[in-house]
């Protein structure tokens, strides 16, 4: 029963990977465009993932640095190359060098403190996008960005819709293939560890405190990535895309996705984007809709989406360390009850 | 100084007025948050919910009896608040500040839904409709009022967390609620009581605060994110704190917003950060054990 149940979870995988992947043949420009919208986000999603569901360092900021990433990769292919390569790269390099210097200030502090600093990153990113006029262009942003070339040994076309689908779910699926490697890594089991029960970890001889700098730069460059693809495929990049409501929407893909499980980032995506793109079409109470989503999801979902499905797909995303959880052999540490507890009442 | 004084003498005392009402918010805000263990998303949607009840039926004959109103609605929300996250306890601050946050997203699209999306305001009652003559500059009479109001408020707070039994008891629910629970007071009680009140506190606040504001759905999200701003440079769970920080915030949201125009919004977000990397705790708050 269980093997068969095996079986058509891994068939309904592989279709949905199918669909994926020839999706421009099925979509038509538009849905295409938000589909590729969908990845993105889906990037920056999986960054604020990284920090909440395995770093236990809840952010509601990751949006500072999609813009920051979005600026640098604007300059760059306006005034030095136009190649996407290099622009990407110049964006994940941006927001990895900012999530470094931010995040070694900010993880000095825990709980609320954290979260309320992560909010001022987004906020004064998104103030100095309005206000450094002579850089951002302030509030009408940057525009006239030319369509990003890729060097001749890859034969795609980024104008074209479906090709820079295909351009950006490679590296997606690049990503997601790293960081689980990274998650499953010496580096990745301490960082389970620093989660579960910093204070061992700290009794151990490991540097909590540089972990958690490290994958918060980690994040930040993830998060790079997502705004240098957004901003190749607009053209354009305005303050609108850092900030906290972006940062907030990015929050709710991961907690709706599923918390502490890799492609939950893509789920809860993919589940607001539509919800809002088809809904707001129908009537306007989309965030009455979301709240009601949020409220009634803490009770019955409490893993998000892919914690619901998970008894399904046993084995099928294999990034989570939730996934595992303490009966699973790749946890540094089982979780310590005695600690969160603690945790919850005191902190 | 007194050329200073003098020369911004309006600004610092909207400052004030500002800062006072922001405490009214803030200081619900960090009781909940010191008896409870639960951030209130859902705190400036209060606010918002009380700045609709002010803009769309006071009138100024009702005024101050709608005011009434206004804290027996905070009430029954801070009781509905305390239902929803009382399946919660044990699973930590985020599912109860995201079940607050789904409130605070049903109430702010609700109240749209209702009464539209475009700026309201309410007219002061008299006789404070007026202004009056401060030091040599007319005022309006209003502000002086809420002012007025805050110190009563902040007097008020003092006496009873500081000299009577039942503000001893949320004190020492703040410091330790199983230690007070084994001493034999009433946890469950005490933390309903502060939540109806916290939550009374600001929907009173955004009533108040609506002759002075423009009430508009967003308007929850500003206040929010100003009164978390206090609540974690005050301090979490320190009233002095929350006053301290309301005061502070409440100026630079006024008289420096006026000096540095370039700066604004990056003033109140700067100041946090910087108050924020140099002590984590807050200003009065304490270092964690």
């Amino acid at each position: 029963m269980r093997e068969q149940m095996n079986r058509i979870s891994s068939l309904v995988l592989l279709g949905a990977g199918v669909l994926v992947a020839v999706a421009p043949l099925l979509l038509g420009p538009f849905r295409l465009s938000v589909l590729t919208d969908i990845l993105i986000l889906g990037l920056l999603a999986m960054s604020v993932n990284l920090l909440v569901g395995f770093s236990d360092l809840v952010t509601v900021g990751q949006a500072a640095y999609f813009g920051v990433a979005g600026y640098a990769c604007a300059l760059v292919s306006l005034h030095f190359s136009s190649s996407a390569l290099v622009t990407l790269a110049a964006g994940i390099l941006a927001a990895g060098v900012v999530g470094l210097l931010t995040g070694a200030l900010a993880v000095r502090t825990s709980d609320t403190t954290f979260i309320m600093i992560t909010i001022a990153y987004a906020q004064i990113s998104f103030i100095l996008a309005q206000t450094w006029v002579p850089v951002t262009g302030g509030d009408n942003g940057i525009g006239g960005i030319p369509v990003p070339s890729l060097p001749f040994w890859i034969p795609l076309d980024l104008g074209h819709g479906s090709h820079f689908y295909w351009f950006v779910l490679i590296l997606c699926i690049l990503v997601y293939f790293i960081v689980s490697r990274l998650l499953a890594s010496p580096f990745g089991l301490v960082l389970s560890g620093v989660k579960s029960s910093p204070d061992r970890m700290t009794a151990l001889g490991y540097s909590v405190y540089w972990r958690r700098t490290t994958i918060f730069a980690i994040a930040a460059s993830i998060a790079g990535m997502g705004g240098a693809l957004s901003v190749q495929k607009a053209q354009f990049v305005s303050p609108e895309s850092t900030g906290f409501p972006l940062s907030a929407l990015a929050f709710l893909m991961v907690l709706i996705g599923g918390t502490g499980r890799l492609g939950g980032g893509f789920v809860g995506a993919t589940v607001l984007v539509l919800l809002r793109d088809e809904l707001s079409s129908v009537f306007d109470a989309w965030l009455l809709l979301l709240g009601l989503i949020l409220i009634v999801m803490v009770y019955l979902a409490p893993k998000g989406i892919l914690g619901l499905l998970a008894p399904l797909f046993k084995g099928a995303d294999r990034g989570g360390a939730d996934g595992v959880g303490p009966s699973g052999g790749r946890s540094a540490f089982p979780k310590d009850p005695g600690h969160d507890q603690v945790n919850e009442e005191f902190v | 100084m007194l050329e200073f004084l003098d020369a911004n003498l309006i600004g610092l005392l909207n400052g004030l007025a500002r800062g006072m009402l922001l405490f009214m918010l803030a200081s619900g805000l960090s009781l909940i948050f010191g008896t409870m263990n639960v951030l209130n998303l859902a705190h400036g949607a209060f606010f918002l919910v009380g700045g609709y009840l002010a803009a769309q039926f006071a009138t100024p004959s009702t005024f101050w009896l709608l005011a009434g109103l206004a804290v027996v609605v905070g009430l029954s929300m801070g009781l509905l608040l305390r239902v929803l996250v009382e399946p919660l306890r044990g699973r930590g601050h985020l599912a109860q500040a995201l079940v607050t946050l789904g409130l605070a997203f049903v109430i702010r699209d609700g109240v749209a839904q209702i009464w539209g999306r475009d700026f309201k305001t309410a007219d002061p009652p008299p006789p404070f409709d007026g202004s009056v003559l401060v030091f040599g500059h007319d005022y309006p009479s209003y502000r002086l009022l809420l002012v007025v109001i805050g110190v009563v408020l902040v007097v008020a707070m003092y006496f009873l967390f500081e000299r009577t039994t039942l503000g001893a008891m949320v004190r020492a629910t703040v410091e330790d609620a199983e230690m007070a629970s084994a001493v034999g007071i009433d946890v469950k009680g005490l933390q309903t009581g502060v939540m109806a009140a916290g939550c009374a506190l600001a929907v009173l606040a955004g009533y108040l605060g609506a002759p002075l504001l423009s009430v508009f759905p967003g308007l929850d999200d500003q206040v929010l994110l100003a009164a978390l701003i206090v609540v974690v440079v005050g301090g979490l769970g320190s009233l002095g704190g929350a006053l301290v920080g309301a005061l502070l915030v409440g100026q630079i949201e006024t008289t420096g917003v006026a000096a540095f125009p370039q700066l604004t919004g990056f003033l109140t977000f700067g100041m946090m950060a910087f108050v924020l990397l140099a002590r984590p705790e807050g200003l009065f708050g304490r270092k964690p054990s």
